[in-house]
């Protein structure tokens, strides 16, 4: 079983996700507040913008800090270890739209994130112009 | 018969906070400075102390001699006892060179001069402090004397020793009460450590000053888990003789604390004011505002982040944020875990605003088009490096107005509350702000404070 130690572990996996699905431009610890988002990544293709937040093991923190990324993106996920998936309570993941991830080998999204209902258009155009500069 | 309505004393950090305190200096009821500030700033303490506290403003103040810092402590990084005096060193320019050499501060250079032979001594010799230095009697008065007079007198000699404000020096008002020196009492010799606070607060008390003798006890958070020292606090220190006493337990953070401790702390609140002392949280919050149906007589604290201060200073950390105090949960949280919830709060207007989240002067005056402006309390500008965004000064400066107004009108109407009223807000607060996903994990402190204050 892949087994990983540190958070940034699971970085590539998720950012090779990412990219496939054309989210083309990603920018690492995107800040958002206080906030170090994990990946903000931005499809141009698509008009849509993606913020995930990587945890080990602590979900429920992740997802704390994943619905407060719906603020300034379209979408928001949490992604963890496949392994680390099992005392995750689906359901609130799908009641508040958070998207999870589970990573191992490849990358499976197991609860697709819904269209943030409460994004804010300054927020989010803030976001996205931060990552084209720092691009 | 404690007055009901707790004492609220903000506690000057810096010159940098005068402007809030001066601003709200009416509404308290009373500021606390430290010796270090009094000693490293003399001029502009002693007059900001005589405008706020003189005949005409009248507001009570307190110096707090600081005397800890020459005692030895435990570092937090190690884990190792310190006797090296090394936190109260600071790295100084050696003049005319590029490299640093470490030093006192002048500040405690110049409370060892005041506070006599003992620390000067400690301070030449690189060596602080020990729970066995306090044995000859004669010795613990002359660190008594020198300690209260430094209390009573150095705001007086500081307007003396300017011709041009010495006709001020007959104004200068006496503090409040007088601190007996203190000492941390650390985890390694905590017991000794007491039994020494206590001769120094015994030897306080008998002097017959005019002015109330408090002393201030300062440990770890986990003597309150101590029941042999928790025993001792109760039955030994009321015989000091002192009118008062301020706790401070390093790293006891109220609304991270658990349960026992919480009890704890109540219980000892309850049995030393059961014992006639006033008694006062140094480092509090809320939870002590509520303590004051169990007999706290006050409750002091910074004017941005200070509910809580560890003994042993963190080194090497960012200044923090300062968040955006939430009334309903009595805690500083980030604007947008609030912000996040509003829509399932029912906040989408200034109006739902000021009705369900605060309606001091400066969210009114600040949350006026929409919602949104309550950004305002977290807006940002990009670093120096430009890597990452932080809090403007004016957002910080709001936040701090936001929170001290707040901290003023809970103190003013937790008098009318009861217990069981103070416990019900407490759930009202769970099952509303703080059932909110983005807040829940922050919300932990009220059914433990709830339980404790019971």
């Amino acid at each position: 079983m892949l087994t990983f130690e540190r958070e940034a572990h699971l970085e590539d996996p998720i950012t090779r996700h990412l990219k496939g699905r054309r989210f083309r431009m990603l920018f690492k610890e995107a800040p958002f507040y206080d906030y170090r988002i994990d990946i903000f990544a931005l499809s141009t293709a698509q008009n849509r913008c993606v913020a995930v937040e990587l945890k080990l093991t602590k979900w429920r923190r992740a997802f704390e800090q994943a619905l407060v990324y719906q603020l300034c993106a379209d979408y928001a996920f949490v992604a963890m270890p496949k392994y680390a998936l099992t005392r995750v309570p689906l359901d609130l993941f799908r009641t508040h739209g958070v998207g999870l991830i589970a990573v191992g080998g490849r990358c499976h999204v197991v609860i697709p994130a819904q269209l943030s209902t409460v994004v804010c258009p300054t927020y989010r155009s803030g976001m996205i112009q931060f990552l084209r500069e720092q691009s | 018969m404690t007055d009901p309505r707790p004492e609220l004393v903000l506690r000057l950090g810096s010159h940098a906070e005068k402007d809030y305190v001066k601003k709200v200096s009416q509404f308290l009821d009373g500021i606390i400075v430290g010796a270090n500030l009094l000693e490293s700033t003399p001029g502009a303490t002693s007059s900001l102390l005589l405008s706020l506290c003189g005949a005409k403003a009248k507001l009570p103040y307190y110096i707090d001699p600081m005397t800890y810092a020459f005692g030895t402590y435990v570092d937090r990084a190690t884990g190792e006892l310190r006797d090296d005096l090394d936190w109260i060193k600071s790295d100084q320019k050696v003049t005319g060179k590029k490299e640093t050499t470490r030093e006192f501060k002048r500040s405690y250079v110049g409370l060892g001069a005041a506070f006599g032979s003992v620390f000067q001594s400690a301070l030449a010799g690189d060596q602080a402090l020990t729970a066995d230095r306090f044995t000859n009697p004669a010795e613990v008065a002359e660190i008594v004397a020198s300690v209260l007079d430094y209390q009573l007198n150095r705001i007086r000699q500081e307007f003396e020793s300017d011709p041009e404000f010495r006709e001020y020096t007959g104004t200068v008002p006496q503090p409040a009460a007088l601190f007996a020196p203190y000492f941390y009492c650390e985890p390694t010799s905590e017991s000794q450590w007491l039994t020494a606070n206590l001769k120094l607060a015994t030897a306080a008390a008998s002097r017959g000053s005019a002015i109330p003798v408090h002393a201030v006890v300062c440990a770890d958070r986990d003597v309150l888990l101590n029941s042999e020292f928790m025993a001792r606090l109760v039955a030994e220190l009321p015989t000091t003789g002192v009118a008062g006493v301020w706790l401070w337990f390093s790293r006891f953070v109220e609304d991270e604390a658990s349960l026992p401790h919480l009890q704890s702390f109540r219980r000892l609140v309850s049995e030393l004011n059961g014992a006639g002392l006033k008694v006062y949280n140094m480092h509090g919050g809320y939870f002590s505002l509520a303590l004051s149906k169990h007999g706290l007589a006050g409750v002091s604290h910074g004017t941005g982040y200070g509910e809580q201060k560890d003994v042993v200073p963190i080194i090497g950390q960012s200044i923090p944020t300062v968040r955006y105090y939430l009334p309903a949960l009595y805690k500083r949280l980030g604007v947008p875990d609030i912000e996040r919830a509003f829509p399932a709060m029912g906040v989408r207007t200034p109006a739902d605003f000021h009705e369900k989240v605060c309606d001091c002067a400066v969210c009114t005056g600040l949350v006026v088009n929409s919602v949104q402006d309550f950004r305002l309390f977290g807006e940002t500008q990009p670093s120096a490096s430009k890597k990452r965004a932080v809090q403007t000064p004016a957002a910080a400066q709001r936040c701090r107005f936001h929170f001290l107004i707040a901290r003023i009108r809970e103190r003013n109407r937790i008098a009318a509350l009861s217990i069981n009223d103070i416990q019900a807000e407490f759930d009202t607060a769970r099952d509303g702000w703080g059932s909110q996903p983005s807040l829940e994990g922050n919300a932990s402190h009220l059914m433990k404070w709830r339980a404790a204050i019971g």
